[in-house]
């Protein structure tokens, strides 16, 4: 087996100060070019998970090891992981353009490089001449596909998205996750996709976590999670009546 | 004074003609009140300033500003005022984020006592402070009549103005936008000046010229703490008039001051046009979160601590030194209050204020309640989006330059215009109240506005189509939530009347003093009882103004504050 790319071991987080555990004792590896999906109803802990990962949220025990190297206790900034919200987060004081090379920015890619690196990543999510448009004025869609652009611009190591398609509605969901999943494979990342949409789960990802009260409960393939779900939750999570 | 207009998004109403000619009568009794008891008065000012010997004179300027004394003063008032304001910034912005961010015991209960410095009268504020830094003091230290014994004053005075401001604009800050910047690499510094401040920006301004303009027109504080070499523009208008009788002088300086203050709300109205940006806003619910990591508890205590001394320390030494008699602990000062042999130059009982004061603050709210109502009604109208024309927008500033104007500049007007036909009121009572209702008038219609504006204009049509007819939607969607702001724009009208200082101090009637009055007046004379006697009725102000804060909040509407 190579080793992980990811690899959270034995991590707890709590709610801010109290005794209560939004994450308790999660383990598990990811390999580069992995796509993994996390599965949870809501209250699962599984947006707190994706806060660990990003640094956003303490980690109270265990630790969170990326590349070989430990990140329990690096700021956010220093990670070089990619974020991104079911609201999307677009900075509304700065155009498209500016959005997506807010990253490189920080970088501290040069001028001239930063422009090519933008218009690039705005030519992956498909929005090549949007530059120079005010963010108030994009539609859902548009919106969700900035967002996307200004994650994978700085091509961050991590991939983390936190239900990307949940403000969106059906039709357009539909258009988008196999869109997401092809500029995935393209670009070779590695992601963590936290949903809690089944279908979307079993759309984009390799393999599967199912999260429920802070525990994983089961870690698989979709075909296998399918044939022999673990518990009857994991079985009602995915529709198994 | 930031607002956030709501976009509703509703079709003209159909009875918008009719709406119009209601909409100027509403607006007719605010303003004529204005052009009579604000224009006229400032007018006569300018007329004496720039009119004299049957020619228009403008060399008057030239005099004013080639003359070395003058000069000192404009350039004092000018820099302290910067000064203050940046100093009062720089203090209260880690204040605003703390509220914007983090959820702790107590938090609303602080968001109300905040307000306590900012309109506890400015004679009560300049009191406290020679009870700390005024020598012999609790520090020890002596600042009175140092540029830094005003500047504290005007930190005190105005912390709650930026906080409270900055902070609610803050609060609606959707913190994923900063964490946004930090998973993009964004150390915390940059995500404050790329992502926090350009958010912020608006509302820093809008608190900004606010401070400015109450430092640029500081009175009470400076009169006070300034000694005899710092003196604002305020101070000196006074002086000229009630001490020298340089009337002529007097009025070329509130001209001055005048037009600095139309620029700086001219200026302000441009800029918050043109760099606010518009975003989605999250309820303060969604954005607060408890501290968590060790540096965000230190940082919340810190804070905490700080608040608590900055504002407890002055309200605390006052009460303190009120009743620390040179006989021992007791009530000995508040006892003199009855005393009628104070000194030559008060021949009633200083307890006597009381009873004038809550006469005059009950007159002057009346008269502001009822003509904010009328003008926050003008400006509002309906609350559809063709309302917001331009006639409102002129209503609505023309109201605010009273805000801006100097408390002495209407006392000065008035008595300039009100002391001969066709308008003999030089000795009556009525002026008094007159002249608070003036200072009131845009806190209440600030008060208001924002009350009847969220009031979204679909409940009323939801109301209608469940069958109200227009009284009962009236009366059972727009009273309740106006009556609340109401009731709490009636607190801050007394309590502005409670402490006003600037104009009273030109037109009171010897044998009528109000407590701010009677306060400066037991300042000016010499010995520990006259100073007892100020910690005294001070302490009296500040309890009765705390009083009427407190009974505010209870009715202030919620998630509704532009102070």
């Amino acid at each position: 087996m190579t080793t992980p790319f990811l690899s959270l071991n034995h991590v707890s987080a709590r709610h801010g100060k109290s005794e209560t555990y939004a994450l308790r004792d999660v383990s598990f590896e990811i390999s580069r070019g992995e796509v993994v999906g996390v599965l949870g109803s809501s209250g699962s802990g599984k947006t707190t998970l994706l806060r660990v990962i990003a640094g956003l949220h303490a980690v109270s025990e265990g630790t969170v090891v990326l590349n070989g190297e430990d990140l329990t206790t690096t700021p956010t900034h220093q990670r070089s992981v990619g974020l991104m919200f079911q609201e999307h987060a677009l900075f509304p004081h700065l155009n498209v353009f500016d959005n997506v090379a807010f990253g490189l920015r920080m970088a501290k890619i040069p001028k001239s490089d930063r422009s090519i690196r933008v218009d690039e990543a705005l030519e992956l999510v498909g929005l090549t001449g949007f530059g120079t448009r005010d963010v108030s004025s994009l539609s859902g869609g548009e919106r969700q596909r900035v967002a996307l652009a200004r994650t994978i611009a700085p091509s961050p190591s991590l991939l983390l998205l936190d239900e990307p398609m949940g403000s969106l509605d059906r039709v357009l969901r539909d258009r988008l996750v196999p869109e997401l999943r092809e500029l995935i494979n393209r670009l070779d990342l590695t992601a963590v996709y936290v949903t809690h949409d089944r279908a979307e789960a079993f759309e984009l990802a390799d393999r599967i976590a199912v999260l429920s009260e802070g525990k994983v409960i089961q870690f698989d393939t979709p075909s296998a999670l399918d044939a022999y779900p673990a518990t009857d939750h994991v079985a009602q999570l995915l529709g198994h009546g | 004074m930031v607002s956030t207009l709501p976009l509703n998004q509703t079709s003209p109403p159909v009875s918008s003609r009719r709406n119009s000619w209601w909409r100027l009568l509403a607006a007719a009794p605010p303003l004529v009140f204005l052009a009579v008891f604000f224009a006229w008065p400032v007018g006569a000012i300018l007329l004496r300033g720039l009119h004299s010997g049957g020619t228009w004179n403008v060399g008057v300027f030239g005099d004013v500003f080639t003359d070395p004394t003058m000069r000192r003063v404009l350039w004092f008032t000018a820099w302290e005022s910067v000064a203050s304001t940046g100093l009062c910034v720089l203090v209260a912005i880690p204040g605003a984020a703390l509220f914007a961010r983090y959820r702790f015991r107590g938090k609303r209960l602080l968001w109300s006592a905040l307000l306590v410095p900012f309109v506890l009268p400015t004679v009560v504020v300049a009191v406290s402070m020679l009870g700390i830094i005024g020598g012999g003091g609790l520090t020890g230290i002596n600042l009175n009549g140092t540029v830094w014994a005003i500047l504290i004053a005007h930190v005190f005075f105005n912390y709650a103005v930026v906080v409270r401001t900055v902070g609610s604009t803050w609060s609606t800050i959707d913190p994923r936008l900063e964490e946004s910047a930090r998973a993009l690499g964004a150390p915390p510094w940059r995500v404050f000046a790329e992502v926090t401040w350009p958010l912020i920006r608006s509302a820093v301004a809008a608190a900004s010229s606010i401070v400015f303009l109450f430092s640029f027109t500081s009175f009470g504080i400076v009169l006070i703490l300034g000694g005899i070499s710092h003196r604002t523009l305020e101070v000196e208008i006074y002086d000229q008039t009630a001490k020298f009788l340089h009337l002529d002088l007097a009025a070329v300086l509130a001209l001055v001051q005048l037009v600095v203050v139309v620029l700086i709300l001219v200026w302000f109205g441009r800029s918050q046009r043109r760099r606010s940006v518009l975003f989605d806003q999250r309820s303060a619910s969604e954005t607060e979160h408890l501290a968590e990591t060790p540096r965000q508890r230190w940082f919340v205590r810190s804070n905490l601590a700080f608040m608590a001394l900055l504002l407890g320390t002055p309200l605390f030494v006052l009460v303190v030194r009120s009743f620390a008699t040179p006989d021992g602990w007791g009530f000995g000062f508040y006892r003199s209050l009855a005393d009628s042999r104070g000194g030559s130059t008060s021949f009633v009982p200083p307890i006597d204020a009381i009873g004038n004061s809550l006469l005059f603050a009950s007159i002057a709210t009346v008269i502001a309640l009822v003509l904010g109502l009328c003008a926050a009604w003008a400006i509002v109208g309906d609350g559809s989006v063709d309302s917001d024309s331009r006639f409102a927008r002129w209503t609505d500033t023309a109201l605010m330059i009273p805000l801006g104007t100097s408390a002495v500049t209407v006392g000065f007007g008035f008595l300039i215009v009100f002391d001969e036909p066709p308008l003999n009121l030089r000795s009556s009572l009525w002026l008094i109240p007159i002249a608070h209702a003036i200072v009131a008038l845009p806190f209440v219609v600030r008060l208001l506005v924002p009350a009847l504006r969220s009031i979204d204009p679909r409940v009323r049509e939801a109301a209608a189509t469940l069958g109200a007819s227009p009284r009962r939607v009236w009366w059972s969607v727009d009273v309740p939530i106006v009556g609340r702001a109401l009731a709490a724009a009636a607190g801050f009208a007394f309590a502005v009347s409670l402490g006003e200082f600037g104009a009273t101090a030109f037109l009171i009637r010897p044998d009528r003093p109000t407590m701010p009055i009677a306060i400066y007046r037991a300042l000016g004379r010499p010995g520990v009882y006259n100073f007892g006697q100020a910690m005294a009725m001070s302490t009296l102000l500040m309890v009765l103004t705390v009083v009427v804060i407190l009974l505010i909040d209870r009715f202030r509407p919620a998630g509704v504050s532009e102070f």
